[in-house]
């Protein structure tokens, strides 16, 4: 139940929202403005001219088949990465749930990797695969594979998904062994004597008492891939080779930044911020269903 | 249908002191045997050995003829009534009673057939397709009765299962679980602290402190012959009186001015416990005492008083003494239990002359 609170003076409840008000005002909504506004404006290599073409940079990006292929991409790398942090996670959770001796340290030490930045995983996972000094890299040329992230296309997607999934197994370890440790023992103690093996247990019971948890951490973790991989991708592979790690926000830095294209990056930041608003109302439509029912 | 027996059973858990201490206990087919005993004192442990639920570390669990030590719990064709129910919130009634028929591939139409029964035995027939969350407490507990008895094991496991309903509703739950019981016929171990609970439904009483069975047999039989203090006092509500008396080999001395003649009692002389109930008790002739409180409770009356400069004592008087009458305290021999320092029963039989005599009489 909310708290009602009564302010006596009228303006009170103005000045207190209005810190916050104002950061979401300078930080989020006046750049969010600017890129609407730039998305229907086309401007001239050199910045000296500027002329309003409406949605033409919509067109333009939209059916651009590069546009396509990055999306796809990023649908795939998005998809990739939830499935490997997520799976992974909950793996260790379980695993951390049960163990009795060590299990703080052990905890611990799973929630590390989150505290690296995206940018130094990404940096850490290529420096351990480098085909010339990496350890894994050296050895699995020796073994006989070819292996080189900064030629083969497929190879670089690989190690950018299995960096940006890496970071990501920490804050989902932590939600799902949070869920697993809401579920109460007497349940999986009931299912137990009611002749369920441990897998039946886990599948029957366990899973679907967390499904909450795994739907909250697949929006953020499809979130998550969609944008800030972007720091693992521009510390590593800058989108190549030949635009193989190429995911949308970094097409928007790249056609704006360094293509300086800024009207058709706004008109692609403008679709991606659209991508997320939908996101987040299915979030909240589900989870509002789960907490009605 | 199925005998249960334990042999010596021990759990002691990481901190090494034993939770359960050497429990033996053969449970007839179709016995229903109640563990007692306050908090802490091992019977949820005992429980969940049976069940398989904790490792045991020492004795054996023979059910139908068979150790079980070594097998899964889903393997012991046992049921369990947990406390708090455990039902699977994401399932409906029906699917909770299910659930361990399909683990064990029972054919569906065989399952539809056996959830039906179970629901109609317990009166759950209107709430098939709820979910526990739109239960009420009642109803959560005879649906987890309903999934205990589905699948007809070989031995019913209770634990505690009416502690979370209130007063009323305790006593109607117990009635049915007594009847049920009955029906079916199927070994059941109910563990519970409160003593009416133990008392109205066993057929066999086991008490337990510290991990240990201090007494095992029928309800009466404990009640009237407890084996030891702890299920004297343990056993009866209100308690029974116990009052420290210093035993000299003719008199037990209970306080400067009151001391008891017990003839015939062997024992060397030292410190021991004497207990009577207080039903036993008349306030009609014998040491001066002093009434404290009276506390009316319709059929009849609890008295507590006190023995001049000596200990308080609760008597179960038919009605209320008249206040501010001096009153003499009588404890007739023959109702007397005798307890050693180590708290285990002195039998004695109190010999029919002394009943005779007068029982109790003050020293100067
Ligand atoms: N998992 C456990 N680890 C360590 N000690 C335990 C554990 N479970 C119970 N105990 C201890 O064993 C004793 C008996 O507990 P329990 O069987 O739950 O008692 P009861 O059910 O009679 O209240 C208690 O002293 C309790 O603290
Ligand atoms: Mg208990």
């Amino acid at each position: 139940m909310a708290v009602q609170v009564v302010f006596r003076n009228r303006f009170l409840p103005y000045l207190l929202v209005a810190p916050q008000a104002a950061v979401t005002l300078v930080f989020f909504f006046w750049p969010a403005a600017q890129g609407m506004r730039q998305s229907l404006l086309r401007e001239d290599a050199f910045g000296l001219s500027t002329e309003f073409v409406g949605l033409d940079n919509y067109v333009e990006a939209l059916t651009d088949p590069r546009y396509l292929d990055t999306f796809l991409r990023s649908v795939a790398m998005s998809a990739l990465v939830a499935f490997l942090s997520m799976s992974t996670a909950l793996l260790l959770a379980a695993m951390a749930d049960r163990a009795v001796r060590g299990g703080r340290a052990y905890r611990t030490l799973l929630i590390w990797p989150y505290a690296v930045a995206p940018a130094l995983a990404g940096v850490l996972w290529f420096l351990m695969f480098n085909p010339t000094i990496g350890v894994v890299g050296v050895g699995l040329n020796r073994m006989g594979i070819a292996w080189n992230p900064y030629l083969d296309g497929a190879q670089a997607f690989v190690l950018v998904t299995v960096a940006a999934s890496w970071k990501q197994v920490s804050y989902n370890f932590v939600f799902f062994l949070a869920g697993l440790q809401a579920i109460p023992a007497a349940l999986i103690e009931a299912a137990a004597i009611d002749g369920a093996s441990p897998f039946r247990r886990f599948w029957t019971i366990v899973f679907p008492l967390l499904a909450p948890t795994s739907f909250f951490l697949l929006v953020v973790n499809v979130v998550y891939a969609f944008f800030e991989t972007f720091a693992v991708i521009h510390a590593t592979t800058q989108g190549g080779p030949g635009g193989a790690t190429e995911t949308l926000v970094y097409k928007v830095f790249n056609d704006g930044f360094i293509g300086l294209d800024l009207g058709g990056s706004a008109a692609q930041s403008a679709v991606l911020m659209a991508i997320v608003a939908a996101l987040t109302v299915a979030q909240f439509r589900l989870l509002d269903r789960k907490a009605g029912a | 249908m199925a005998t249960l027996s334990l042999q010596a059973l021990t759990k002691r858990y990481d901190n090494g002191v034993p939770a359960v201490n050497a429990v033996s206990l053969d449970a007839a087919d179709g016995e229903f045997i109640v563990i007692v005993g306050p908090s802490g004192c091992g019977k949820s442990t005992l429980l969940r050995l049976v069940a398989g639920l904790e490792t045991v570390s020492g004795g054996r669990v023979v059910i139908d003829g068979a150790v079980v030590n070594d097998r899964e719990p889903g393997n012991r064709d046992i049921a369990m009534v947990f406390q708090n129910y455990a039902l699977y919130p994401h399932m409906t009634v029906a699917g909770n009673m299910a659930y361990g028929l399909r683990n064990r591939r029972v054919p569906k139409p065989e399952i539809a057939a056996k959830v039906r029964r179970a629901a109609e035995i317990l009166e759950l027939t209107e709430l098939l397709e709820r979910r526990p969350a739109q239960l009420s407490g009642g109803q959560r507990q005879r649906v987890a009765m309903g999934r205990a008895i589905v699948r007809e094991p070989k031995v019913f496991l209770f634990d505690e299962p009416l502690s979370n309903l209130d007063a009323k509703l305790r006593v109607s739950m117990r009635v049915e679980i007594k009847r049920l019981q009955r029906r079916l016929r199927t070994t059941a171990v109910y563990v519970t602290h409160d003593q009416v609970e133990a008392m109205t439904l066993a057929d066999r009483l086991v008490v337990m402190n510290r991990g240990v069975a201090e007494q095992i047999g029928p309800p009466l039989a404990l009640y009237e012959r407890p084996a030891t203090v702890f299920v004297a006092g343990f056993i009866g509500s209100p308690a029974m009186n116990l009052l420290p008396a210093e035993w000299d080999g003719r008199f037990a001395r209970v306080s400067p001015h009151l001391a008891l003649a017990l003839p015939g009692l062997g024992a060397p002389p030292g410190p021991l416990t004497l207990g009577i109930r207080p039903e036993h008790l008349g306030l009609e002739g014998g040491a001066a005492a002093a009434v404290e409180l009276v506390e009316p409770l319709g059929a009849d009356t609890l008295v507590h008083v006190r023995l001049a400069d000596g200990p308080l004592l609760v008597a179960r008087a038919a009605a209320a003494p008249a206040p501010d009458a001096p009153l003499a305290l009588e404890m007739p021999l023959a109702r007397l239990h005798l307890f050693d320092a180590a708290g285990n029963r002195i039998p004695w039989e109190a010999p029919s002359a002394a009943l005779e005599a007068r029982p109790c009489r003050p020293v100067a």
